[in-house]
């Protein structure tokens, strides 16, 4: 009976050790966890100083333009293609501001023994007019890509910002729908309104019945009214917290849930 | 009298929680509706831009020497028949947009086919500026189709939710909202075909 337990032991040593080896190649669908950062070098191509460089420069950007420009170096795409990773991290990450979608993604997996190296300009709404496909293409491939065939990440994502950071400042796109969405909240609120002065004349009159016949709402009423204006309460002060979760300082002040069609281009190495 | 009153109060109180719930519902249903519609606009766009690409392929073509005319003609039937249907809000019904997937589908069919062709009757072109452009706006476009497509289908799928949830879904059926119609993945495109016992 004794050696069953140390059996059992190596076994189980063997199932720990071996996760790391899979692990290595995330599963179908993975996306990077969302961070409060502009430059996220998940490979460990870019030093500690030429990311704090890199995240400075583009966090001014963001300050002075707010146009928000991310740069993700993955060691791989989840198994996915380039653009649609890149529209899966979009659609987490919330890139842009969410009034003008003016946010841009580069995506860099870096080439490896076994497999291209891949990179992808990927546009918000708001900036496809400024960053056109044919134009991400060629700042990708004459910009970029010669740096990358060197070795030299930080170059060509240096070199590519210049011309990314030059054509995006100034540019915002209106969107039309924010309009609209105003106006049907206004009829909401007008509902909202009717539906509380309903429940307040009939908790006035269940008030005034209850004079005249003791005993016959005393079981309901509170039970009925607390909770809901409880939660009510309650609600919007959740809604107030995740205003102020920005924080203040001279870091970056978060994304601004901005949102992607899928446009801009990719491009192999 | 005073008894009287009381009821009438506690009547129209009553009356007015449920105008007030009935609005509100249906307000509700009508942002939800504007939603898809936005979305069914922009998959609009993404499709009309596949379409445009049409006689940018053949103004590419039609620079090199041995031209054919005619050898296009079938991608540019498929072309005017996708332009020609264009879906207003109301019209997204399942039918419609199975029908509008139908066409599209057709017409991505036959530009592959056509780009096929023109890799294989003029090899030369492949090497031009303006071809490679076409590559890269056709890539930018299919990406396009896609997000549209799938955004589109995320708001048929809340919208169609909250119209048929009880005791919303009465609202729904009063005021008329129906079910509307969403994107199937392609057969052949995107799913590997499924095989038959039978």
């Amino acid at each position: 009976m004794k050696p069953k337990i140390p059996h059992a032991l190596i076994c189980l040593a063997f199932v720990i050790f071996a996760i790391p080896a899979f692990a290595q190649e995330h599963e179908l669908g993975w996306i990077p966890e969302k961070k409060q950062q502009l430059v996220n070098d998940l490979v460990g191509l870019l030093t500690p100083n030429e990311q704090k460089k890199m995240e400075r420069r583009l966090v001014a950007f963001d300050d002075t333009t707010s146009n928000q420009i991310m740069v993700l170096i993955t060691p791989d795409l989840g198994g996915d293609e380039i653009a649609s990773f890149a529209q899966n991290v979009w659609k987490e990450w919330g890139i842009g501001n969410a009034k003008y979608n003016n946010g841009v993604l580069i995506v860099i997996k870096p080439k490896t023994i076994s497999s291209y190296g891949e990179v992808r300009i990927h546009t918000g709404y708001g900036l496809e007019g400024a960053l056109p496909d044919l134009f991400c293409k060629d700042i990708i491939d004459e910009d970029m890509i010669p740096h990358f065939r060197e070795e030299d990440y930080y170059g060509g994502i240096v070199a590519a910002l210049d011309v990314i950071e030059k054509v995006c400042a100034g540019e915002y796109s209106y969107d039309r729908r924010l309009e609209e969405h105003k106006a049907e909240n206004r009829n909401v609120i007008a509902a909202y309104i009717i539906m509380i002065l309903g429940i307040v004349a009939f908790v006035s009159w269940a008030k005034r019945y209850e004079k005249k016949h003791p005993g016959a709402f005393t079981s309901t009423e509170g039970p009925v009214a607390g909770p809901y204006f409880g939660s009510s309460i309650g609600h919007s002060r959740g809604s107030w917290d995740s205003f102020s979760g920005g924080g203040f300082g001279g870091g970056f002040r978060g994304f601004g849930g901005g949102l992607s069609g899928g446009g801009g281009a990719s491009g192999r190495w | 009298m005073k008894k009287n009153t009381g009821i009438i109060v506690g009547i129209v109180a009553a009356v007015a929680i449920i105008a007030g719930w009935f609005i509100s519902t249906r307000n509700s249903f009508v942002t939800v509706e504007e939603n898809t519609n936005g979305a069914w606009a922009d998959v609009q766009t993404a499709y009309q831009r596949r379409a445009d690409l049409v006689p940018q392929l053949i103004e590419t073509v039609k620079g090199a020497s041995n031209y054919e005319q005619g050898t296009f003609i079938a991608v540019t039937e498929a072309r005017s028949k996708a332009i020609e249907m264009n879906l207003n809000g109301e019209d997204i019904t399942p039918e419609n947009v199975a029908k509008f997937q139908q066409i599209q589908d057709n017409l991505k069919t036959e530009l592959t086919k056509a780009i096929n062709v023109t890799v294989e009757r003029y090899p030369e072109l492949t090497a031009t500026g303006a071809y490679k452009d076409l590559m890269v706006q056709l890539e930018g476009t299919e990406n396009r189709i896609s997000v549209e497509r799938k955004k589109f289908n995320d708001a048929v799928m809340a919208y169609n939710k909250k119209i048929r949830m009880f005791p919303a879904s009465m609202v729904a059926n009063m005021c008329g909202f129906e079910k509307k119609g969403f994107f199937e993945a392609s057969a052949g495109a995107e799913v590997a075909p499924t095989v038959s016992f039978e």
